[in-house]
């Protein structure tokens, strides 16, 4: 498939200079789609290390298959019990643990924990209405998705908009939006806030239907003055005005940037980044493009952490198990569970994620992993074979140690293999992605 | 199976299910409230249906607001080398005007018709306020209420405010590395293994230290096979203990997964010395199992200083009466099992619990809740004397914002901890100035 856009022609360092088969290509391809897939799986790497660097590059950024489309849809049986929010969760991984899960996949992730909503104060039938509005948008247009989203059934439920009357609103809804989904702190005001959770007022959800009503009449309808400009406003343009400041660009490109690299971008970076977002008029796949070519991203290799999420992932392919075999469960004790981020800032990309608790955690989740039976025997109980599996090139000397004590301690030989795959899957190289 | 190095005892899926049971919603709660979510499939709020309900807590309470507090501990406090510290943060912004509330007070009930709590539902605690009723077992336990407690220069944005608590910089959280109660470990640290741990959301920030071992942990019983004498385990165990050696090349990153490694081993020594036989009359709640977790790793005497418990649920900007209530209940009833769990073994006199929380609630109700605000008491209690100090901000004296203006920052409060219970210099430990409050902590 050919790029529909045209960044690609700046300079690239990233994959320039590198030919197929060596080394280094393997590890760049890898690290590639450690980022942005939830793989590798395996054979994936040799794979697109056959097509050349720059041919992998443009593959992973041009399969924007949305996977939904390949599955039954979630319904909802309309009782309220937990049963539908497990069997949602469940929906959900199993798309993401799907060998095909690429690109559109994991910009989904990313956005969930963006624009975040919980199951944990609406409901599966709101939450399934949403993560299809996030589908539909993930590698679309964000003026269009930040206009849909404060319309949206679960965000309105989430952050209080719902039945926000324009007499007395709720601020909570006006000041996420700005503080984390669209600006950033310290580009909007308190009488902002207060200006903004009028121009939301006026809607109203169906708990039972997930429908969102819009009631005119307890809308606010005077004029206020937002960033600056006097005027009456509705949803929609408070999010336009919103999206027409420079700083909507820029903090969007240092939240997926952070994303997707580990770190923030330098503020050259950031500007860069947020130039091509404004000329793309906001569209995502650009921005994903300029930043997944960006030299800080190929310069960040194991430098960023892998999320639970992630990691469970990641270690299902490595060890082989099947799609339908990651149980929602395991990400309870990892402490990330899709759909019930922590709180309106979602989760954070930090050491958190390797804590000594998180460690115990891993290893915890291999055990069950091994305790389902997932275990491929076909690979060969042997450190090399395992860390292939695991899709770890080079690893440092100490983990290189660890294994070949464990492989000459444990003589069994399919005990060895659940040993050395232990081992691997909580190593800090798998842990950091 | 010719292998004598069996692995069966691994747990089953049975017990790691139950495991989950009591952590799932702690790794899901946030400033929402916090349900039963994948787990039984219960809807209610946690401490509503899970735990005591409202209406249960609210009849039982007539006796005990009738009886004067006795204090049966308060006699007797441990040595400074002996004493820990519990933090309760209470995650969303708790409504201090629904938890020490001003009693028959005009200007509160104008404020807010449906949300202002009327003097039958209050217990009495000093002239003029009273004590939202879900405290009441730990009122009866022995409480000290520091009012006001808050920022000159308020934010409200939960994410500054959190990050200022933690810090302990009520101005700024801006490069602060580490947290006020991993700087406090790092005075305390008398090289256990782990001498801060946060207990049901994994590492906290606030226990972020320079020198001593902090960590977090979803689930206490997450360790088990660092004591399996299983040769499998043993060899796991050696395998892990190889790897975690640092390199020099590390980045700051691999550094953190290396030494994370290390911090997960060392729980075996705390492992090797938790006494379970105390169960403690918890109520089934996520509080509930964190706190009966908190009395479990105080009972092993492993050297571990402070305990963090976060528990979320208070942003209450919608439907806040019956959360607030809900909510008051589960840490009013599980704070209570806490303190009887620690007089059962023996750890009364050294153990001290204060709660925190990034700020207070707007002094007008907003529909059936409230929207963020500042200054909000906090309390105290463990060893110490009962009772009410601080400044009451007032209800008649609201900035420009509608909001309480703080008369306590919070390292004054900080600062009471470090230095009247800890004995530690404030200066070593907080921005200069702090001083603690006074009559906050006495014996």
């Amino acid at each position: 498939m050919k790029l529909a856009f045209t960044i690609a022609s700046s300079p690239v360092p990233y994959l320039h200079g590198v030919k197929p088969n060596q080394p280094d290509a393997k590890q760049k391809i890898a690290h590639l789609l450690r980022r942005t897939t939830f793989g590798p799986t395996p054979g994936t790497v040799d794979r697109l290390t056959e097509l050349g660097p720059d041919a992998a590059t443009d593959t992973v950024l041009s399969d924007l298959t949305d996977l939904a489309g390949s599955a039954d849809p979630f319904v909802p049986s309309g009782r309220e019990n937990g049963d539908d929010d497990e069997k949602l969760v469940s929906w959900w991984l199993a798309r993401m643990a799907d060998p095909n899960a690429g690109l559109h996949e994991r910009m989904t992730w990313f956005w969930h924990g963006h624009f975040t909503s919980s199951l944990d104060k609406t409901n599966s039938t709101m939450m399934w209405a949403q993560h299809l509005l996030i589908r539909r948008h993930a590698l679309g247009n964000f003026r269009e998705m930040a206009k849909a989203m404060v319309e949206d059934a679960a965000m309105l439920t989430f952050l209080d908009g719902d039945g926000s009357e324009g007499a007395n609103p709720n601020e909570n809804l006006a000041r996420e939006l700005m503080e984390l989904f669209t600006l950033g702190r310290g580009n909007y005001t308190e009488d902002d806030v207060k200006a903004a959770a009028r121009g939301l007022s006026g809607y109203w959800v169906d708990w039972d239907t997930g429908e969102v009503e819009f009631d005119p009449d307890s809308h606010y309808d005077r004029p206020v003055t937002f960033l600056g400009r006097r005027s009456r406003y509705t949803a929609t343009e408070i999010v336009d005005r919103i999206c027409d400041q420079p700083a909507c660009a820029t903090h969007i490109a240092r939240r997926l940037h952070t994303h997707l690299v580990g770190a923030p971008p330098s503020v050259a970076e950031a500007e860069r980044l947020a130039r091509v977002f404004r000329d793309a008029d906001l569209g995502i796949l650009p921005l994903v493009e300029a930043i997944v070519r960006g030299e800080a991203f190929a310069g960040s290799i194991h430098n960023r952490y892998r999320t639970p999420v992630e990691w469970l992932l990641a270690a299902g392919h490595a060890l082989g198990a099947p799609a339908a075999a990651i149980d929602p469960w395991w990400l309870a004790s990892l402490g990330q569970i899709p759909m019930a981020p922590p709180n309106v800032g979602g989760w954070p990309n930090d050491g958190r994620w390797v804590d000594g608790g998180q460690v115990l955690g891993h290893v915890g989740v291999v055990f069950e992993l091994i305790d389902a039976g997932v275990v491929d025997t076909d690979v060969d109980p042997t450190v090399d074979a395992v860390l292939q599996r695991c899709q770890l090139d080079a690893v440092s000397a100490s983990t290189r140690a660890a294994m070949d004590q464990a492989a000459a301690a444990q003589s069994e030989y399919e005990y060895r293999l659940e040993l050395l795959f232990t081992l691997a899957l909580t190593s800090p190289e798998f842990s950091l992605a | 199976m010719t292998d004598t190095n069996t692995h069966d005892n691994r747990p089953s899926r049975r017990a790691i299910l139950k495991m989950l049971g009591v952590t799932g919603v702690a790794a899901g709660g946030g400033y929402g409230i916090a349900k039963t979510l994948l787990a039984g499939g219960d809807h209610s709020p946690a401490g509503s249906s899970a735990g005591p309900s409202p209406s249960s807590t609210t009849t039982s309470l007539a006796p005990a607001m009738s009886s004067p507090t006795s204090r049966p501990a308060a006699a007797r406090v441990a040595p400074v080398s002996e004493r820990t510290l519990v933090v309760i943060e209470l995650e969303g912004g708790n409504d201090g005007l629904s938890t020490v509330v001003p009693i028959g007070n005009g200007r509160l009930h104008d404020l807010r018709p449906e949300l202002a709590i009327t003097e039958d539902r209050l217990i009495p605690l000093a002239d003029g306020i009273g004590l939202h009723e879900g405290l009441a077992p730990v009122h009866d336990r022995g409480l000290m209420v520091v009012q006001g407690i808050g920022s000159a220069h308020p934010d409200g944005s939960h994410f500054e405010m959190r990050a200022r608590w933690w810090a302990g910089n009520s101005d700024t959280a801006f490069d602060s590395r580490t947290g006020f109660l991993g700087r406090l470990c790092d005075t305390l640290d008398r090289g256990a293994p782990i001498t801060g741990v946060s207990i049901g959301h994994g590492p906290s920030p606030a226990l972020e230290s320079l020198t001593s071992n902090t960590t977090g942990l979803n689930d206490t019983s997450a360790a088990w096979f660092l004591a399996d004498p299983d040769p499998w385990y043993v060899n796991l165990r050696s395998g892990l203990t190889t790897m975690s050696a640092p390199s020099s090349t590390d980045s700051e990153k691999m550094a953190a997964a290396h030494k994370g490694i290390d911090n997960a081993l060392s729980f075996g020594g705390i492992l090797a010395g938790i006494d379970e036989t105390s169960k403690g009359d918890y109520p089934d709640t996520e509080l509930g199992a964190a706190l009966r977790a908190t009395a479990t790793i105080l009972g092993s005497r492993t050297g571990v200083r402070i305990i963090h418990v976060p528990t979320g649920g208070y942003d209450t900007h919608t439907d806040q009466r019956p959360q607030h209530d809900s909510l008051m209940a589960d840490l009013g009833t599980s704070l209570a099992a806490f303190l009887d769990d620690l007089s059962d073994r023996g750890l009364a006199d050294r153990t001290l619990v204060m709660t925190t929380s990034e700020f207070g609630r707007r002094a007008q109700q907003n529909g059936t809740g409230t929207d963020h605000g500042t200054a909000a008491p906090a309390f105290l209690c463990g060893p110490v004397q009962p009772g009410v100090v601080g400044e009451d901000p007032g209800i008649d004296n609201l900035d420009d914002n509608g909001n309480l203006i703080a008369t306590t920052p919070l390292e004054n409060y900080y600062a009471s901890v470090a230095q009247d219970w800890f004995e530690t210099d404030s200066a070593r430990v907080l921005t200069k100035g702090s001083q603690p409050v006074a009559g906050a902590i006495s014996f």
